[in-house]
């Protein structure tokens, strides 16, 4: 039977280093991506989520099992990310990805094995695009409450914990988010909304 | 017909987290509610345009970068302290100090004079008193080489009653030369 996150972090607190591979190989998707989503940017979500890793090896000694540990873990993760967006350093490294992606859709462009295929796959980045500018354009509280519920489907009462907010305001947070998104995506929502 | 659905009732519905009275209610309800039904709808097609928004796969590379930035982070394994060169040449300069002295402790073979006094009948003769045997040269080299020795294992230098030792012979040092050093 696989060791609950509480039993990993407490041995990783007892000095067993090798504990943090498991909560590593467990956590080290729903996090990166996260912050993918919040950042924008592959190479340095992918910094940030270790960054987030490196936080929770050095909080280890102060780790108290009363807390859920993706409650925290998620909670580190949003700070590493905010953090990110505001001391510009989203700004820098979209640029960069902004060069390359240009670079690699003439290369996609060029590579297709027909032109039908390289315009569904410029038209599914443009749909991408679409979606990840109308939820970035959202208010700081309402963003990060789709990212978890939708993206890391969790539940309210976790997700309220890491906002530090009511469920009940959570749930008004979500329902506003979804109607704003509804009207900014309508051209993708097939005619509705 | 039934109230129309509240906001969490919709999230909570699509969610899969109604209650199951709750559900009963709301299905009934959007059975005969046209808006409702629509709502619901409108928010079944957000989310599966939202879906499209996938992340790339985590990097192959990820966990061994992770691995390099912990061994940064972990403190060097505790061991004996390495000596410093300042040290290292202060207790070299300690063990030529220890060398003079134990070599100007050896001095030639001397016979301390009795100063020629009145003797009064019934006293013995002053007797010349000699000296503790002088240490030959034989054993101010054996001295210089133990110190030496010790010079060249930094490990016995972190002993601390062999640096008490040296103490010593600062003391003595100072007592021949009637001053602290």
């Amino acid at each position: 039977m696989a060791e609950t996150d509480r039993e990993l972090m407490l041995r990783l607190k007892a000095g067993e280093d090798e504990a943090l591979n498991a909560l590593v190989a467990r956590y080290r998707d729903p996090v990166a991506h996260l912050l993918f989503r919040m950042v924008h940017e592959e190479a340095l979500a992918e910094e940030l989520a270790q960054e987030v890793f490196l936080r929770v090896y050095r909080a280890r000694k102060s780790y108290k099992p009363a807390a859920r540990f993706t409650t925290w873990l998620f909670r580190i993760a949003t700070n590493v990310g905010l953090n990110a967006l505001r001391d510009g350093r989203m700004r820098r490294a979209r640029e960069t990805s902004m060069e390359a992606a240009l670079e690699s859709g003439t290369q996609l462009a060029a590579l297709a094995d027909s032109a039908a295929t390289a315009e569904q796959a410029l038209l599914a980045r443009e749909r991408r695009d679409q979606i990840r500018r109308a939820i970035e354009e959202l208010p700081e509280k309402q963003r990060l409450a789709v990212l978890f519920h939708k993206y890391q489907e969790l539940d309210y009462a976790e997700i309220a914990d890491i906002l530090d907010c009511s469920e009940s305001a959570l749930k008004s947070l979500l329902f506003r988010a979804y109607q704003t998104l509804r009207v900014r995506l309508k051209p993708l929502l097939g005619g509705r909304g | 017909m039934n109230a129309h659905w509240k906001e969490e009732e919709f999230l909570e519905y699509l969610d899969r987290r109604s209650v199951p009275e709750a559900h009963a209610r709301l299905e009934a309800h959007l059975a005969q509610c046209v808006d409702c039904r629509r709502e619901l709808e409108d928010l079944r097609a957000l989310g599966s345009v939202l879906d499209e928004w996938t992340p790339a796969p985590v990097s192959a590379g990820f966990e061994a970068r992770l691995r390099a930035r912990l061994v940064e982070e972990k403190p060097a394994p505790r061991g004996w302290p390495i000596l410093r060169p300042a040290l290292v040449m202060g207790l070299a300069a300690v063990a030529a100090l220890a060398v003079a002295v134990m070599l100007w402790r050896s001095p030639e073979p001397d016979v301390v004079q009795v100063e020629p006094q009145t003797r009064a009948p019934g006293v013995p003769a002053p007797v010349a008193v000699a000296p503790q045997a002088p240490p030959t040269d034989e054993a101010a080299t054996t001295a210089e080489t133990e110190a030496l020795a010790l010079l060249d294992n930094p490990v016995l230098l972190n002993d601390y009653e062999l640096l008490e030792e040296f103490d010593v012979l600062f003391e003595l040092l100072e007592k021949e030369n009637g001053k602290s050093l």
